[in-house]
């Protein structure tokens, strides 16, 4: 199969029913993409197919032929980390950092789609992202700080995570 | 183990590869539940045959009706401006299922195959009244809604078919649709309670036919005849609301679970009814069709 991945054109001889994010941690060596529930819910295998999130653990290999994925390792710019990843550092937005490619890339798919969400769509597009250690708080921090500079004051009244 | 995928181009090969390769082979669209059903090791076909090259993925008007291709995803209808204006309801219905990572692949035909009483789109598409067409060998055939769900995780797909798109009546005045998806625990979680209400109504408010259906509650998604009956010919008075309310609640056999109590789930029903019926009668009050509907939330 062929296929881009961060930007680069790759040709891959695999089990069509691979699980993309095996092909991706094993045949690409782009480790970055974690496993956790391996069900769809936990989101620490978001990778985004033609910019859409998607499980990495659900699709199969077969369904990225020909398409566009971009993982964890192809948000930043050469040494420049991506606006996502700079102000995931800011906020504090990870800890034990399991969880983080999965928060930083269904992150990026939010504001792609949106560059200034609301708290609302914040919650809607993140909410199948789960996290153990941050309390969510600096997640959603670090996306307002990239959306809206200067958004980032948590004491109105209306700010919810 | 998958010894093959398969990626049938048009319906005639996807049905071709169905019938040489028969139990041992499993249709997949979008995946994301045949996987998981793969990973939990409840199935474990042979080969897998594709349908992502069939062009069904199309949402359009076509007159009488909004045609949802049996590949358009959930996240596609979701946000589809021609379902959004016709039915904000079903739109609705196809905006909470699980979360955005499983709507951005998970299909329509997927969700209908599947037969899962707890799913969302079914509950609104029953109470419109959907038609499902199927393909088997040459001959499409529709499938209406009310005879589609049989049981659980069963429906009226045989071995042979392929779904190929659902239609549902374009918007007539008048009538109007609301969906409740009641939740208990995190938002990609299936529903307490499902429900929906469509209408037909004249005068201000009074309704001379009515739908309403109910899904998580019982192993299939059903239309509560009863509650029905209740509303039909007649305004949506307190006493006539709390009579459909408590006919529907009868007729569901919701499972006591981690979302709740059987009868903590009745209760739901009595309460939920009521509001989801004065919902959708303010949709069918809001004017002919293509007017503004409601935003979604």
């Amino acid at each position: 199969m062929r296929l881009t991945v961060n930007g680069n054109e790759v040709e891959l001889s695999v089990d069509p029913a691979k699980r993309l994010v095996d092909v991706l941690r094993d045949d690409l060596q782009l480790t970055g993409t974690k496993i956790g529930c391996e069900i769809g819910v936990c989101g620490a295998c978001t990778v985004l197919l033609d910019d859409e999130p998607v499980s990495g653990c659900l699709t199969l290999a077969f369904q990225a032929n020909g398409r566009r994925v971009r993982t964890i390792e192809g948000l930043a710019s050469g040494e420049s980390l991506h606006p996502v990843q700079l102000a995931f550092i800011e906020t504090g937005a990870f800890q034990c950092g399991f969880c983080t490619p999965g928060q930083i890339v269904a992150a990026v798919a939010l504001l792609e789609r949106v560059a200034n969400p609301t708290e609302d769509e914040i919650t809607e597009a993140m909410s199948g992202n789960l996290c153990r250690c941050t309390g969510y708080y600096p997640i959603a921090a670090a996306i307002r700080a990239v959306a809206a500079p200067g958004r980032h004051d948590s004491s109105r009244a209306d700010d919810r995570v | 183990m998958v010894q093959e995928v398969v990626e049938p181009t048009t319906l005639d090969e996807a049905c071709a590869a169905l019938a040489e390769y028969g139990d041992s082979a499993k249709l997949i669209a979008g995946g994301t539940a045949l996987v998981l059903l793969m990973r939990q090791r409840l199935l474990s076909p042979d080969r897998l045959i594709a349908l992502h090259r069939l062009p069904l993925a199309t949402i359009e008007e076509t007159g009488p009706a909004v045609a949802l291709g049996a590949l358009a995803t959930h996240a596609q209808i979701a946000e589809s401006e021609v379902v959004r204006r016709h039915y904000p309801a079903l739109a609705a219905s196809f905006a909470g299922v699980g979360s955005r990572r499983i709507r951005n692949l998970g299909t329509i035909g997927g969700n209908l195959a599947q037969g899962d009483p707890h799913l969302d789109p079914p509950v609104a598409l029953l109470a419109l009244g959907a038609t499902i067409a199927v393909w088997d060998n040459g001959a499409e055939r529709e499938i209406a809604a009310d005879q589609f769900f049989i049981d659980y995780f069963e429906t009226a797909l045989g071995g042979a078919d392929v779904i190929t798109g659902i239609r549902v009546p374009a918007r007539l005045a008048r009538t109007g649709l609301s969906f409740v998806k009641y939740l208990t625990r995190s938002k990609d979680d299936y529903a307490a309670v499902d429900l929906a209400v469509w209408v037909r109504i004249s005068g201000d408010d009074t309704i001379d036919d009515a739908r309403v259906t109910l899904g998580s509650v019982g192993p299939r998604v059903f239309r509560a005849h009863g509650a029905e009956d209740v509303l039909k010919g007649g305004r949506p008075t307190h006493r006539r609301l709390s009579q459909a309310g408590d006919d529907a609640a009868r007729a569901s056999t919701p499972d006591s679970d981690v979302r709740g109590s059987g009868s903590y789930k009745r209760d739901l029903i009595r309460v939920l009814l009521p509001r989801a019926v004065r919902s959708a009668v303010r949709d069918a009050a809001r004017g002919e069709p293509g007017a503004k509907g409601a935003t979604i939330k």
